[in-house]
């Protein structure tokens, strides 16, 4: 025989059953308690910092006693944009950042392609493990570690010197290679997860409708994997702007990182101000982006 | 039965291995020019990797395959006069719907001009002509299937490859379009190879259809025939309903449909087949009404009758009656010889 169901007993209710038939029924209380802790986080943490960032470049410093003094003036905006130097410095930045840029799409390019779409599940995961290896180590000992590579009696210039070369590691063309290598995970795995996400179907299509290899990567490939090297190259432009450590450490040149740590005890709204500008860059060149659809299919 | 005119596409001893698993057993077969053939079968039997290797996107590991009596066998895709259409669609994201249709013109270096226009041609074939500017993304999956089309069509290949086409849609749609579809072929002339495991979408499109078992090819043949006539009991099950009993030491099938179901004491014509029975479960689908019989001499029959006059009260009443079975002897398809039997 089948025993029909019987209606169970209403349970008793206790805090936790009241409390959740609560959240239950008040879906945007359920919201607000789950993002209290890190909305406040990102609220006073982050903006508030960058918010005194902003106030501060818009402060003064006395003159003689070169302390900062909190009264309203834009002279060090005006000082950033009229002073040779800044702009130098400002511009040698970004052309670093752009060079370290292309250098990490080229480079990443074919690793992550390889990745994606060549290797064996098995190489792939070693690959993926492989590149993300030296995001374990610390910056600091991969700068001093290249710092050495680069010196004088470094492996670079043992190994030029019996064929009498000699290669002035500690430059900016020295720097260049210290930030490719540094910043090159951050732009394999964002192209690596971009091309894995194309169907496999596409390139046959390609292929099916005339498309050589060729035609396929430059018509198919490439334009569905750009937004991937953009989202990469947010990384390794606002990155090298940003970066104060490795040009102090490999040459004497002076990047916009170093100039705000050089000039902070003495002059710190300008230094504030100057610091704005890596912000003004990378939004800027997010814009362009923007512009030619890159984060269109994402 | 041979088909009419010269075959445009050949495959002979064709073979496919991946490790131990034989995808594609030495099939054969002759396909001719402006035919509209399909390969039936479930997942796994062979059809969608036959389709591949003839499409450029598998090499086979044996045999041979000719288009319009060219080996093409180890040629890439994009050296074969053939196109595909995908049953994902594969439509480049990235382009325009008539980006997508110039696609296959532009890598062959067709002029613009031409290319707009042959593109607009195809566009129109399949009432997408206002679409032109819209990006995939933005269409419902018909349109979708549609845009696939045309973009296969506009290079007039001397073969279409269709891998099931209608797959990702709705029934309703899936209807429509097999019309359509049907239409299309008709009005370009071009060779379909069409690829699929729906049965009714294989018997009312074909001109011909191979029935795929286990990387082999069952039976060859025109869908009435194959419908009508099944070889083997697979094909009994696959197309259609398998409806096999055993009698004086021959296996043979009857289409549940050509079955007579005989109540209230109804007296069978002369000549018939008869088998006593008690219904054992009815299902009434509307318009027709589906019987399971549980017969006297061993084994089981589903007879499916109209329901011309009858309501669904009174056909599901009939549920443990006795009744009788009939029809006419040539409706059986003999599947084996048993012993005793001869060939």
């Amino acid at each position: 025989m089948t025993s029909v169901p019987v209606a169970e007993p209403p349970p008793q209710e206790g805090l936790g059953r009241r409390l959740s038939t609560f959240f239950f029924r008040h879906p945007r209380a359920r919201l607000w308690t789950l993002l209290a802790l890190p909305l406040t986080w990102l609220v006073v943490v982050y903006f508030g910092s960058l918010f005194v960032l902003l106030l501060s470049s818009l402060w003064d410093t006395d003159p003689f006693t070169r302390q900062v003094v909190h009264k309203f003036t834009l002279e060090n905006f005006q000082r950033i944009i009229d002073t040779p130097v800044y702009r130098d410095v400002a511009w040698r930045t970004i052309k670093m950042a752009a060079f370290v840029t292309i250098a990490d799409a080229v480079l990443a390019f074919p690793i992550a392609y390889y990745m994606a779409r060549v290797a064996s599940p098995r190489t792939r995961n070693l690959l993926v493990i492989a590149v993300l290896m030296p995001l374990w180590a610390g910056y600091l000992v991969k700068a001093y570690a290249w710092r050495t590579i680069l010196s004088e009696g470094g492996v670079i210039n043992w190994a030029l010197d019996p064929i009498g070369l000699h290669f002035d590691g500690l430059s900016t063309v020295g720097l260049w290679l210290v930030f490719t290598y540094l910043w090159l995970p951050y732009m394999i795995l964002p192209v690596y997860a971009g091309l894995e996400r194309i169907p496999d179907s596409l390139l046959e299509a390609s292929a099916d409708l005339g498309g050589r290899s060729l035609k396929t990567f430059t018509r198919v490939i490439l334009p569905l994997a750009f937004p991937a090297i953009v989202a990469g190259s947010i990384f390794t432009f606002s990155l090298t702007l940003g970066d104060y450590i490795a040009p102090g450490l490999i040459t004497s040149e002076q990047f916009i990182g170093t100039v705000i740590y050089n000039i902070r005890g003495e002059a710190l709204p300008t230094a504030a101000a100057f610091s704005l500008v890596p912000i003004v860059v990378v939004t800027a060149y997010l814009l362009v982006a923007r512009k030619l659809r890159a984060f269109e299919s994402l | 039965m041979a088909p009419e005119g010269a075959p445009d596409i050949s495959v002979s001893g064709l073979t496919k291995r991946y490790g131990d698993v034989v995808a594609v057993d030495a099939i054969d077969l002759d396909i001719a020019r402006g035919e509209f053939f399909t390969m039936l079968g479930p997942s796994g039997s062979g059809k969608t990797t036959t389709l591949r290797m003839i499409a450029g996107f598998e090499i086979p590991d044996e045999g041979t395959i000719e288009l319009a009596g060219e080996d093409v066998s180890r040629l890439p895709p994009y050296d074969r006069p053939v196109n595909t259409v995908f049953q994902d669609y594969a439509l480049f994201p990235h382009m325009t719907v008539q980006q997508n249709v110039e696609y296959g013109l532009m890598v062959r270096k067709v002029k613009r001009g031409e290319r707009r226009q042959r593109a607009g041609e195809a566009l129109e074939m399949v009432q997408l002509s206002a679409h032109g500017d819209r990006k995939p993304s933005q269409l419902s999956g018909g349109q979708r299937q549609r845009v696939a089309l045309a973009r296969a069509i506009v290079n007039r290949p001397k073969v279409l490859l269709l891998d099931e086409p209608l797959g990702a849609l709705d029934l309703k749609l899936r209807q429509e379009m097999q019309i359509e579809l049907k239409s299309i072929q008709r009005e370009v002339g071009i060779t379909f190879v069409y690829v699929t495991h729906d049965q009714e979408e294989a018997l009312t499109m074909s001109d011909r259809l191979a029935v795929f078992n286990q990387g082999r090819i069952e039976q060859v043949g025109p869908p009435a025939h194959v419908y009508e006539h099944p070889e083997s009991e697979f094909i009994a099950g696959f197309v259609g309903v398998s409806n096999v009993i055993e009698r004086d030491g021959r296996r043979y099938t009857v289409r549940p449909e050509k079955i007579n179901i005989l109540m209230n004491g109804r007296e069978p014509q002369a000549g018939a087949h008869v088998e006593l029975g008690l219904v054992r479960d009815v299902q009434y689908v509307g318009p027709v009404t589906r019987y399971h019989v549980t017969l006297d001499r061993g084994g089981e029959l589903q007879v499916l009758a109209q329901n011309l006059e009858e309501g669904s009260s009174e056909v599901l009443e009939a549920k443990g009656r006795r009744v009788s079975l009939e029809w006419r002897p040539e409706q059986e398809s003999i599947i084996d010889e048993l012993e005793g039997g001869s060939e």
